[in-house]
């Protein structure tokens, strides 16, 4: 589900960076998803498109490709006008998020 | 006279890029003085440090709404300084903003990715 391996590369096996930038993405990633999940209970669809394209980056560069989909997927609903789907499309980015945290946690305790 | 210490101001609002980027940059080339900001509001009161390039994300109002986004930063740069290269970061593979970014003075348009970095440090390379 995570592939860590461009995070490696780019710390250049500087585990101290990479628990910093680990550590960095499991702070800012919930509060995203607070924000998400309040623009989608406001109709605010813009806002909705806008926070999953803000935290887009962020999971590729923590090999979260699966999240990164349906991130996409979100923005391009909007795009789309195609409303009906986001609450699922949310759900689903959500569960993922979910996930990903516990396993970087554990990623974290490893290092 | 070619410069000891290139500055690099780099403006995004998610300061997990920045710092990313930040030590990438470093790595490969320590003598860079690099400024990090979260807003362009930010970057554009230190634009008298003359920097030598900027790296500028398209969205900067994410987390502070009212912050203008980066076309408009990158308008107010090029009024205040026309020489200085900008380099436009999004995460928005579109041929439209691109040219747009283009058009108002930006060197190049880079989406953000795995790539970014190493293109980014390219560029630096090169103009700096």
């Amino acid at each position: 589900m995570i592939d860590l391996s461009f995070l490696e590369k780019i710390s250049k096996g500087d585990i101290p960076k990479m628990k910093r930038y680990i550590s960095m993405y499991l702070t800012v990633a919930p509060e995203i998803f607070e924000r998400m999940q309040k623009n989608l209970d406001e109709e605010n669809w813009l806002d909705l498109a806008l926070n999953a394209h803000s935290i887009k980056p962020q999971t590729d560069y923590m090999g979260i490709e699966s999240l990164k989909q349906v991130l996409m997927e979100i923005e391009n609903a909007v795009v789309k006008s195609n409303y009906t789907s986001l609450a699922m499309l949310f759900e689903t980015a959500f569960e993922l998020n979910e996930k990903s945290q516990v396993v970087l946690n554990n990623k974290l305790k490893e290092l | 006279m070619i410069n000891q210490y290139p500055k690099v101001f780099i403006v995004d609002d998610e300061p997990l890029l920045s710092e990313m980027l930040s030590d990438y940059l470093l790595n490969n080339q320590p003598n860079l003085a690099i400024t990090s900001f979260l807003t362009g509001e930010e970057c554009l009161k230190k634009l008298y440090e003359n920097p030598d390039v900027i790296i500028l994300d398209f969205h900067l109002n994410s987390k502070v709404m009212d912050a203008a986004n980066g076309i408009d930063i990158l308008k107010e740069i090029k009024q205040k300084n026309k020489t200085v290269p900008v380099i436009m970061l999004s995460s928005q593979e579109s041929y439209t903003k691109a040219v747009q970014t283009i058009g108002l003075g930006a060197i190049h348009y880079v989406i953000k990715g795995k790539d970014a970095f190493e293109e980014i440090q390219k560029i630096i390379e090169v103009n700096v």
